[in-house]
């Protein structure tokens, strides 16, 4: 990528067709760099191999510059690319290994998992009562029961979108909370 | 959801990597995707929604392939779905922990904490064995009554075959009690001359219901005659031409119904080169 990116001819081309005005394009370069990495983590790609991804569609991006004009404008080019890239990605991973992937489950052979439980138990206990009470209210229940549960449950949230998405929240903010408290305990 | 944003269930499609090969579609969401940080937040919220449905294995076949096969190929993926197991595996042991130290509230009605052990395991499905029961005991009645109407059935065909069958031969008998008193054929007393209308009181005969045809006897000459049929005088009702006579007479049958109520004649007219004769035998019919 910085060879190609530092190549003034192509770079600066692509710079123009993103803006005329140089800081805007700038901008919106590095906007275009952001969502290329949450596209192909939305596709599936391990978190290692994002930004590696991102500079190739750029790259590719630059070196296919007589076909910018089959494109509406820059950010559609880019990701028409970054399609491709993924498609050879995905080529390139095949026979998948992970088809055969059986997620770990928490089991008393595992060295952390009594430090991932300490450390979800006090990321729970950090939670605001509201959310804390919302998580916990959520894994309620088996089977029907759960169902009917859930469905009282998104009554009370303004809906069954609403309550997914404010699960979701404070999912993500446990989560964060555990990853950074395992990090402390094993540094 | 917003209005402008995409279906959840084309979400769903997107994030299991089924639009793959809808190129304007795929690339059209993921620009949206990626430039509204709601709609962002939303596919995330679906993306755990994946994970929960893949843990309580509520996907369907198709589903389950493609987020074993596409969707989990990303470690951060299986991270989360590492993390939803632990979090639900220790929420569950925290309520059942919970509901066995206390007494059980009901938090929907209808319903007991989870964990409440073997009769909190029936009574989250007694709602399923009650669907179960009733549908076999639906079925049961159903077989029941079909079988019951198909036996009725079945019965009143073999009934009504009987009557049938009686039926018909009390037709039989009646036909054949018919035919003895109205024989099909009547037979006139034979004409040994003429007999004009109003003089034939001694050539009667009672046309019934069966009787098809008359049979008369005229006592002629040998040769060919015309015969025809009036009952009132000038209309011809029935007509038959060149009838053979033997040395016994002319015997011809002709049809009842020809013969009307009251005074009939056949005419009778002999095939002679230049001088046809006509003669006359009248008989009254009964109806």
């Amino acid at each position: 990528m910085a060879s190609s990116t530092s190549s003034p001819g192509p770079f600066d081309r692509f710079l123009h067709w993103l803006s005329p005005d140089r800081d805007k394009a700038v901008q919106e370069f590095e906007e275009i760099r952001k969502k290329l990495t949450r596209y192909f983590a939305l596709k599936g790609c391990p978190g290692i191999d994002l930004e590696d991804l991102r500079d190739k569609t750029l790259d590719r991006v630059l070196q296919i510059e007589e076909r910018w004009h089959e494109y509406p404008n820059a950010r559609a080019c880019c990701f028409g690319v970054a399609r491709y890239i993924k498609r050879e990605y995905d080529r390139r991973l095949r026979p998948d290994p992970i088809e055969d992937y059986d997620p770990p489950s928490p089991s008393p052979d595992w060295p952390h998992q009594e430090q991932e439980l300490q450390c979800l138990e006090k990321c729970l206990g950090q939670l605001p009562e509201d959310d804390r009470n919302l998580i916990t209210r959520f894994y309620e229940g088996q089977g029907r029961q759960r169902i009917e549960l859930r469905k009282h449950l998104a009554k009370e949230h303004g809906g069954a979108g609403n309550l997914r998405v404010k699960a979701f929240r404070v999912r993500a903010g446990l989560r964060t909370c555990v990853t950074g408290c395992l990090t402390e305990r094993m540094i | 959801m917003n209005r402008n944003f995409p279906e959840e269930s084309t979400i769903r499609q997107y994030l299991l990597g089924r639009l793959d090969e809808q190129e304007e579609l795929e690339t059209s969401l993921s620009l949206q995707i990626l430039s509204d940080d709601k709609l962002a937040e939303i596919v995330d919220s679906i993306e755990d929604e994946i994970i929960e449905d893949y843990l309580d294995g509520t996907l369907s076949a198709a589903d389950k392939n493609a987020a074993d096969t596409y969707f989990l190929r990303s470690p951060e993926r299986n991270e989360k779905v590492h993390f939803a197991r632990l979090l639900r595996s220790h929420l569950e042991k925290k309520a059942s922990s919970k509901s066995k130290a206390e007494i059980p509230v009901d938090p929907v009605p209808g319903f007991l904490p989870a964990g409440g052990g073997r009769v909190d395991y029936w009574r989250s499905h007694f709602r399923t064995y009650c669907e179960i029961a009733a549908l076999i005991i639906l079925t049961a009645v159903s077989i029941f009554y079909i079988s019951t109407l198909q036996h009725r059935f079945e019965s009143n065909q073999a009934q009504l075959k009987n009557e049938l069958a009686k039926e018909r031969e009390h037709s039989a008998n009646l036909f054949a009690q018919l035919q003895q008193k109205h024989p099909e054929t009547l037979n006139l007393p034979t004409f040994f001359g003429v007999n004009l209308r109003a003089k034939a009181n001694d050539h009667k005969v009672k046309i019934g219901p069966t009787t098809k045809f008359i049979h008369v006897e005229v006592n002629v000459p040998s040769g060919f005659y015309d015969v025809r049929l009036e009952s009132t005088p000038g209309s011809t009702t029935w007509f038959q031409a060149r009838l053979g006579a033997t040395s016994y007479g002319l015997v011809f049958d002709f049809p009842a119904q020809a013969a009307e109520s009251g005074d009939n004649c056949l005419e009778v007219t002999q095939h002679q080169p230049n001088t046809p004769a006509s003669e006359q035998f009248c008989f009254w019919a009964d109806r």
